[in-house]
């Protein structure tokens, strides 16, 4: 029992130390943030970067520098920085094959079991997934005219689609087809897709049509390479507008699947 | 009326790193795992609240949203446009900062499973007692 | 501009009394639903700042994905602390 209360005495002593020497961190990060050690805040004026991101978001009188859409966070995901959206789209693909090979005792075969909750729940959730559906596309849709965009839009329907597998049962979700490995089957097309939209102006570049830039949108410096940008009257963005949609239909079925895998575990506790 | 704004901002962001150190201090000292991972949610969202608070601005008479409502038609719209926006550079990184937050968590819980199922218990201090008991012994 | 000043602030207060809350709280069903209310709170606080994007990033991840997953993991093992 001594090498027990020897513990215990142990992680008292360290746990003050740890709050003491947080509590001293703190107010060293407050007192230099609110004295200004990273300028007025609030500023009254933009800051230089952001003043030409938004000054060149939607400019008809720069074509070397504009990328056409009316939101400039969209067009800073997708366009300004898209490596960086690129790498957090793999980030998200790498967790979802963490997660299948962890938990991978789920066993597909066996009889899905359960009744869902009593119906006054069972009719109203299919009215709400139906009405959230359509709304989280036209999200998708809109993502360079409003605020939106792909990764909102599609949480949204992974969110409904967990819903609806809490209350109506697993077996509502496979009569609709909706399977593990239909779910991995869809994510790793539309991830290719996304891939090669990115790297069509490289691909053209190396088989000679014209030079270009990669995940070009617009008419860039010394080259012709261009998507679209009006769609009749609307504004239409061109490589976000693409990006948009396929983004919805991943990040929908990845985020299904890790809470179909979560949910479906059994693995007996081993003593 | 601006002296109150910056006094209430001033309060606001050391709320946020009140925050942050309160979740700092559940990883260390806490002893459950599910008990970390909740600590480790609130540190990042109080991480991200304070990087869109420095994204702000104070306008004439009311900052707006980086969003264009109607198409441009003539180079002065644009300066004015510059003139009442916020900051669009870190709401971008913060979303990019979510979805890999989101991954990470996902991905400590379905840990968290399998450290149940191999050691019957949640607690840390059972794999840290067995050493312990080894040190003493020896 | 005065009405927005106050709501920022009532909401950043009760959201510190919160986080203390579920660092005390031993039984973990209560803390999931405290870091939910976190995450309304900070939704608010979003929308007030003008940044309508990260609240439609925010939502579905903060109240719905990761309490729902929490729940789940918790059935599976224990429920109280200690």
């Amino acid at each position: 029992m001594s090498v027990r209360n020897r513990i215990r005495m142990r992680y008292k002593k360290r746990d003050i130390v740890v709050a003491l020497s947080l509590a001293i961190s703190m107010l060293a990060l407050a007192m230099v943030l609110n004295m200004g050690g990273l300028g007025i805040l609030p500023p009254r004026t933009l800051r230089s970067l952001a003043r030409s991101i938004v000054i060149n978001t939607y400019n008809p009188w720069n074509t070397t520098l504009t990328s056409y859409s009316l939101n400039a966070v969209s067009a800073i995901i997708w366009d300004y920085r898209g490596i960086d959206t690129i790498f957090e789209t793999s980030v998200l693909m790498a967790a979802v094959t963490g997660v299948a090979i962890v938990l991978r005792e789920s066993h597909k075969g066996r009889k899905p079991g359960g009744q869902g909750m009593s119906i006054i729940v069972k009719s109203s959730t299919k009215i709400v997934m139906l009405l959230t559906i359509i709304g989280s596309l036209a999200l998708a849709v809109h993502g360079h005219l409003t605020p939106g965009g792909g990764f909102q839009a599609g949480s949204a329907i992974g969110a409904t689609l967990s819903l609806v597998l809490v209350a109506l049962s697993l077996q509502f979700i496979h009569r609709i087809g909706i399977d593990k490995d239909t779910l991995l089957k869809i994510r790793y097309t539309v991830l290719a897709m996304i891939l090669a939209v990115a790297l069509v102006p490289l691909i053209s570049l190396v088989l000679g049509y014209s030079y270009a830039y990669i995940l070009q949108n617009q008419v860039r410096e010394g080259s012709y390479f261009s998507m679209p940008s009006k769609f009749f009257t609307t504004p239409l963005a061109g490589t976000v507008f693409v990006f948009n949609i396929l983004e919805t239909i991943t990040v929908a079925s990845a985020i299904t699947y890790i809470v179909l895998t979560v949910a479906t575990y059994e693995g007996k506790t081993e003593e | 009326m601006e002296d109150l704004v910056s006094i209430a901002f001033s309060v606001a962001i050391t709320t946020f790193v009140i925050n942050m150190i309160v979740g700092t201090y559940g990883i260390f000292v806490k002893h459950n795992v599910i008990k970390k991972i909740l600590a480790l949610i609130i540190f990042s969202d109080s991480l991200n609240m304070l990087s869109i608070a420095i994204g702000f601005r104070i306008a004439e008479k009311y900052p707006s949203p980086p969003i264009l409502t109607t198409e441009p038609r003539d180079p002065r719209d644009l300066t004015q446009f510059a003139d009442i926006s916020v900051d669009p550079l870190p709401q971008a990184l913060v979303i990019t900062a979510i979805v890999i937050g989101f991954s990470v968590f996902a991905f400590l819980l379905s840990l968290a499973v399998l450290y149940y199922k191999y050691n019957g218990t949640l607690d840390i201090r059972t794999s840290l007692e067995v050493e312990e008991n080894e040190e003493g012994f020896q | 501009m005065l009405i927005p000043i106050v709501v920022v602030l009532v909401a950043s207060t009760l959201s510190i009394i919160l986080a203390y809350l579920t660092m005390v709280e031993k039984d973990l069903l209560i803390a999931t639903i405290y870091i939910a209310f976190i995450g309304v709170l900070y939704t608010l606080i979003y929308y007030i700042l003008m940044a309508p994007d990260v609240v439609l990033a925010y939502m579905p991840v903060s109240s719905i994905l990761l309490p729902l997953m929490i729940v789940i993991v918790l059935k599976k093992t224990k429920r109280f602390e200690e």
